[in-house]
């Protein structure tokens, strides 16, 4: 038997500790808040009639759901899983910084130390990949000037829903998946050098050797720097490794404050004081908003493509539109698989593989046996625009008149690259 | 790339060597030839013009290549003459 108010027995039970009701709970949503007041509802509940949900931080079943931004296209880096390696999956013997393996991510490195870089298959559950680099020539007294990070800039277009600049300007979260062989304090850096030349600089902790990690920094908006509406560099993450004092001397900033050099890395890691140092990282999420959501997923072929307007691989099978033979030179006239960022650098690796074939030249002389799989010389390549290059080469047979008597080409792959 | 990738640059124009340059051509320390666009968009050029900046200083271009010669068949149509006027004019 139920406790009766006013009619209705549902009301089963009233304590200090709760009210229990059998039936529903049906009436008009009350705008008198008590705020520090959690109401817990047991069982297999229905609520209906809830028109909105005010609250800083919703979690269902462990995952946060965005304070701010889209539901989707949140994750504002491209290739954050590092599952995109179009340059390959390991590069060794590495000394200076550029590209290398997994799209997006450039180690950035000055007199540090060699390298290993790799894609790698060790990752936390749920990703299939990591970018990681190791040390094989340790450095174990950086000079001043020595600088070591992975550095991932966005393209300022990217970037225009923030609103830097404006009252509006949006906070930012970040999270990562990090694993190292160094325990300690460590820096992650963010540069607004597309303007106003502004950075913030942030201090995590590695807790665990050898143990994937994940962590989380938020960030604030600049309401005061401006990023340009354009192709360049808007915003640019630096994780440091290691560093001379150039680079550790100053502090953390916690907020938007001119760009030094000596706020990016005050708390060094110092990967690379050891031959056999490590640092890997994956599940790079930057996002709107002040909670870290669940990693978003997109395809395969969805993250290739937004790497591709950055760089890309053309090869005989995929892209070569037009080939054309002329009476010294081979010339490849292309368009881009994706548009890209800007005019891309190019260069080519062409190979013409006809084999022991036997040149007449015009005089009637027998020429030369060209052998089975020669090189091809790149002798001019270019683009003038965004989207299309040309590409030229000629082989190093000389014939009548001292002409280059080209070869048909038959494998050849040309590199196109817009990297920020 | 970074400046200290770059081992030489040379600038690079059009095969009839028409007054504005095409790109650059960089050759790195790896010995991986690049041909670099006149953009100051693309990162490589601004790296190559803070290269240039560290003191260094491009091989200078090619010289301008040689006209290929004519065939018989060009040479003929480049004076309007048939091959029977030809040979009528050589008495054959």
């Amino acid at each position: 038997m139920g406790i009766q108010i006013n009619g209705q027995t549902d009301i089963i039970s009233a304590t200090d500790g709760g009210l229990t009701v059998s039936g529903n709970l049906i009436g008009t949503a009350s705008t008198a808040t008590a705020a520090a007041t959690a109401y817990g509802i047991s069982g297999s509940a229905t609520l209906s009639g809830i028109t909105s949900i005010s609250t800083i931080n919703l979690t269902v079943n462990g995952n946060a759901y965005p304070s701010a931004g889209p539901l989707s296209n949140r994750n504002l880096i491209i290739n954050g899983a590092m599952q995109v390696a179009q340059r390959g999956t390991q590069v060794t013997g590495v000394t200076t910084g550029d590209y290398r393996t997994c799209d997006r991510f450039r180690f950035a490195m000055a007199s540090l130390g060699t390298w290993t870089v790799d894609q790698d298959t060790n990752a936390p559950n749920g990703f299939s990949n990591s970018f990681k680099v190791t040390c094989t020539t340790a450095n174990a007294s950086p000079a001043a000037s020595n600088n070591l990070f992975i550095t991932h800039p966005i393209e300022a277009y990217n970037l225009q829903s923030l609103g830097f600049g404006t009252a509006g300007a949006k906070g930012l979260t970040l999270s990562f998946w990090v694993r190292s062989n160094k325990t300690g304090a460590a820096t992650v850096a963010l540069l607004q050098t597309d303007n106003s030349n502004k950075l913030v600089s942030f201090e995590y902790s590695i807790s665990s050797a050898d143990t994937w990690e994940q962590k989380v920094i938020t960030i604030p908006g600049d309401t005061a720097g401006v990023i340009n509406n354009d192709n360049g560099a808007g915003l640019q993450f630096e994780w440091w490794l290691n560093s001379g004092s150039n680079y550790t001397s100053g502090s953390h900033q916690a907020t938007w404050s001119t760009f030094s050099n000596t706020n990016r890395n005050p708390s060094n890691l110092g990967v690379g004081g050891a031959t056999s140092d490590y640092f890997a990282i994956t599940g790079v999420q930057l996002e709107v908003g002040s909670v870290a959501t669940p990693f978003e997923r997109r395809s395969y072929g969805a993250e290739l493509a937004l790497c591709q307007r950055y760089y890309q691989i053309i090869t005989t099978g995929n892209g070569f539109t037009r080939v054309v033979s002329g009476p010294s030179k081979n010339w490849i006239y292309g368009q881009p698989m994706i548009q890209m960022r800007s005019a891309p650098s190019v260069s080519a690796d062409i190979t013409g593989t006809n084999a022991n074939r036997t040149y007449v030249f015009d005089d009637g002389q027998t020429g030369h046996t060209v052998n089975s799989g020669q090189n091809l010389v790149l002798s001019d390549a270019g683009a003038n625009t965004n989207s299309s290059y040309y590409v030229s080469f000629q082989s190093s047979i000389v014939g009548y008149n001292g002409l280059r008597q080209p070869l048909a080409m038959t494998t050849g792959v040309i590199f196109l690259s817009s990297e920020l | 790339m970074e400046t200290s990738n770059i081992k030489t640059s040379q600038i690079m124009y059009s095969s009839n060597r028409s007054t504005e340059p095409t790109s650059v051509k960089i050759v790195t320390i790896n010995d991986h030839t690049i041909f670099v666009p006149l953009d100051s968009a693309n990162t490589d050029y601004q790296i190559y013009l803070k290269w240039l900046e560290e003191g260094n200083e491009p091989l200078p271009p090619d010289p301008t290549p040689e006209p290929e010669p004519l065939t018989a068949q060009q040479k003929l149509e480049a004076a309007g003459l048939t091959i029977e006027e030809l040979k009528g004019l050589l008495g054959i």
